[in-house]
């Protein structure tokens, strides 16, 4: 017995003893959640509670015989073996601390049900930190095959087979991975571009930011198939689609679109002069010169090849935006947004910021947006972009903001804009 | 203030949903009730079940699966919320005229959780023919001026049975990159809810309109039955976002709300033990949030109704009350109530037994 023994599941419902029948979701209270309970806060065991004749379900018993099922999403009760309470039972008493023993018992859930499986390890994951190879025992299956249908909607421009949907399966190991990819999925089959592209997009930048590790090798492979693919379908995409490729698969990617930026520059040596530091990133597709002033300001100029696109799925948006982040630990991560206009072979735009104070980190390694990925944007923000813009790429917003609803936020944030000028 | 008016309709889908009133094969439909789909499987329209007048006498949902429209049926119930009288439907503008600019911005408001999904959801639901509606705290809040920050939840009603409410959710979902997201129908009421599965935060939540008279959860489609099972008359109003009309169904609560004195009408008829407690714990969470920290005798509050109301409970109802009732109203009491102690404990010898003892009980248990 041991305090560790509380649920990993959200939701439990009492086992009235005579009836055998479930009470209701955490004793009426379905919005708390039960692992949270100061009720379990001592005195329970694991144990698996007979359903029938085969069937078990993952619970908690008190020595008052007082029991608890657990419950998945549905107030089901969540299917277990004897032999994955036994599991259980064990990673609880170390918890959370998973060990080499532990993560071979652990991977003897492989077979187990899907709420079982997921509930282990959103729980491990949120009070602990599992090695990589923990996540191997959820469902990457699902993955694997909407990146197959997905491959096969792009390449032969047909619906991938039987709907796959991996739903919150997979976010233990990852977040902002498989809802885009479900996005994209969606936008093929329902030949609607524009999910797609807002799938593909939001793909390429959720891959820059999560643990791959957490992801077996079969899945990154099939993953890097698939964003090489985006980057052949979108030539827009190609920097991104590199940058994710060479992190799924460990091979070298293109110049990278980062640094490291701090606001105290040095004067130059043997002069009075103001310093300029300039850094050119990136690659022949993607590039980002950097000024960085003893002003405090960071002139960013984006230049983006402007490659004919295919007759592609992804290919429809209006407007060509590179999205930049600025990352300071002192305070909340800037976004800046760059309106690229057309200059013979090239998308180029230029916006004038200020340099974080202290030390911070310049992301520029995203894809390129259209209007569409803006419209949930805050019109403050985009108004912070547009001031910060050259006219040349201020006026690139003013022009865009014509092919858009009055509703859309760079519809909005134009209108104040053109009104402080 | 009491204008009432026709709901424009607009937005109405050419489809007609199966509602209940309506006649299937002679029967009249009762409502809908819910069974879980297998094990990790997301639920769908295929767990729905339909509900015929004489289904009463059931145990559990008869295995009778929901038509998708009302082809082949014969029409005959109103589609809310032309099931209420015209009293009890207000042009929001009537309210106020910044409201339905203030519902807007609710909906579409920078940062919250429901924002991404709300507007493609009210869309998706309305092309199925069905309706939903803004419901409970967060329709009072809009009505009184709460500043739209201070919205916590957005709570909805409409005439979607769970297992198509969660079918046209997760394909929204889909479409808009968020299927990471869990949904989850809770059993027991029927509540359908789209969970972030980090934070376990709830970006919405939504329940069907109330049925009563099964021993297993129903949901049916007429407005003025589902005002008798809202806590307070006040908290059964409903906001219509396409149209901008505010529902009254129970007639009383706009009046109770933007009276001189908030007053507190007790509306729920059931008898369920539990039930009767959760409401007395939620009416104590709203009297010590709109006192504001002023005695609850000096606020401008009207109580009356609620004490006659618990005066005529049992007697024993704190008694009546298991220990998983109390367990579950213990981890309501710790959600709802964050006055200081004296305020609660003033609460309490404001009111009658056996809500007193409850509450006192609740205040030295939770503590």
């Amino acid at each position: 017995m041991s305090p560790a023994h509380r649920p990993l599941s959200s939701w439990i419902a009492h086992l009235e003893p005579d009836s055998r029948r479930l009470g209701p979701v955490n004793d009426g209270d379905h919005r708390s959640d039960a692992r949270q309970m100061s009720y379990f806060s001592e005195g329970w065991s694991r144990v698996a509670v007979s359903l029938g004749t085969t069937a078990q379900g993952l619970g908690l018993t008190r020595s008052d015989g007082t029991t608890v099922l657990e419950l998945d999403d549905y107030g089901a009760p969540i299917m277990v073996s004897r032999n994955a309470v036994e599991i259980v039972e064990e990673v609880e008493q170390r918890w959370p601390t998973v060990d080499g023993r532990t993560v071979e018992r652990v991977r003897m859930l492989a077979s187990e049900s899907l709420p079982l499986r997921y509930w282990l390890l959103q729980r491990l994951d949120a009070e602990g930190d599992p090695p990589a190879e923990t996540f191997a025992i959820l469902p990457w299956e699902l993955l694997d095959r909407v990146v197959d249908a997905v491959v096969v909607g792009l390449e032969q421009g047909r619906k991938g087979g039987t709907l796959v949907e991996i739903r919150h399966w997979l976010t233990p190991a990852v977040r902002g991975v498989t809802g885009p990819l479900e996005q994209l999925d969606h936008g093929l089959r329902a030949n609607d571009p524009h999910a797609a592209r807002l799938g593909a997009s939001a793909l390429l930048t959720g891959l820059r930011s999560v643990s791959l590790d957490r992801i077996p090798q079969h899945s990154r492979t099939g993953l890097s198939r698939l964003v090489t693919l985006l980057g052949d379908f979108d030539p827009l995409y190609i920097h991104a689609s590199r940058v994710a490729t060479g992190l799924l698969t460990g091979q070298a990617a293109p110049p990278r679109i980062q640094t490291r930026l701090h606001s105290h520059l040095e004067p130059a040596a043997g002069t009075e002069n103001t310093r300029e530091h300039i850094e050119t990133l990136g690659g022949d597709h993607q590039r980002l010169r950097i000024v960085e002033t003893r002003a405090s300001r960071l002139r960013l100029t984006a230049r983006i090849a402007a490659l004919e696109t295919t007759d592609s799925p992804l290919a429809e948006r209006v407007g060509v935006f590179l999205p930049i982040q600025l990352v300071s630990p002192a305070g909340p991560t800037e976004r800046v947004w760059i309106a690229l206009s057309r200059e013979q072979d090239y998308l180029i735009g230029t916006v004038i910021v200020a340099l974080p104070q202290g030390r911070s980190e310049l992301d520029g390694d995203g894809p390129p947006v259209g209007a569409d990925e803006l419209s949930l944007v805050d019109r403050e923000e985009l108004l912070e972009s547009m001031r910060a813009s050259t006219a040349t790429t201020a006026q690139r917003w003013l022009d865009l903001a014509q092919e858009l609803p009055t509703d859309h936020p760079v519809h909005l944030a134009v209108n104040v804009f053109e009104d402080s000028l | 203030m009491v204008l009432g008016t026709e709901p424009g309709g607009q937005h109405n889908s050419p489809v007609r949903p199966l509602l209940a009133g309506d006649l299937v094969a002679g029967s009249r439909v009762a409502g809908f009730a819910w069974v879980g789909p297998a094990e990790g499987v997301v639920s769908t329209h295929l767990d729905d079940r339909l509900v015929l007048e004489g289904d009463e006498r059931l145990a559990a949902p008869p295995d009778r699966p929901v038509p998708q429209t009302a082809d082949g049926a014969e029409p005959l119930a109103a589609v809310p919320p032309t099931d209420l009288p015209a009293r009890c439907l207000h042009p929001a503008e009537s309210l106020g005229v910044t409201l339905p600019f203030r519902a807007g911005a609710l909906v579409d408001l920078p940062g919250a959780p429901w924002r991404p999904l709300i507007r493609p959801l009210f869309g998706a639901v309305h092309a199925a023919g069905h309706r939903v509606w803004l419901t409970g705290g967060a329709v009072r809040d809009l009505v009184v001026g709460v500043p739209l920050h201070e919205v916590n939840d957005l709570d909805l009603s409409g005439t979607v049975p769970p297992g198509r409410f969660t079918d046209i959710t997760r394909q929204t979902l889909r479409a808009m990159g968020m299927a990471e997201l869990r949904t989850t129908v809770t059993p027991t009421s029927l509540v359908c809810s789209v969970v972030d599965p980090r934070s376990a935060r709830r970006l919405i939540e939504y329940r069907g309109l109330s049925k009563g008279g099964f021993s297993f959860p129903v949901v049916g489609s007429q407005l003025a039955e589902d005002a008798d099972y809202r806590d307070f008359a006040f908290n059964a109003l409903l906001y219509d976002v396409l149209d901008d009309v505010v529902f009254d169904p129970s007639g009383k609560g706009l009046a109770d709300l933007l009276g001189e004195k908030r007053r507190f009408t007790p509306h729920n008829v059931s008898t369920d033990p539990f039930t009767q407690a959760e409401t007395i714990v939620r009416a104590g969470k709203l009297a010590l949030r709109w006192a504001n920290g002023a005695r609850l005798t000096a606020a401008p509050l009207d109580l009356e109704p609620l004490t006659t109301w618990i005066s005529a409970l049992p007697r024993n109802l704190c008694q009546m009350l298991t220990a998983a009732h109390w367990n579950g109203l213990r981890s309501v009491y710790r959600r709802a109530i964050h006055a200081p102690l004296q305020r609660q404990q003033e609460f309490a010898a404001s009111l009658p037994q056996p809500g007193k003892e409850l509450i006192e009980i609740l205040i030295g248990e939770v503590r």
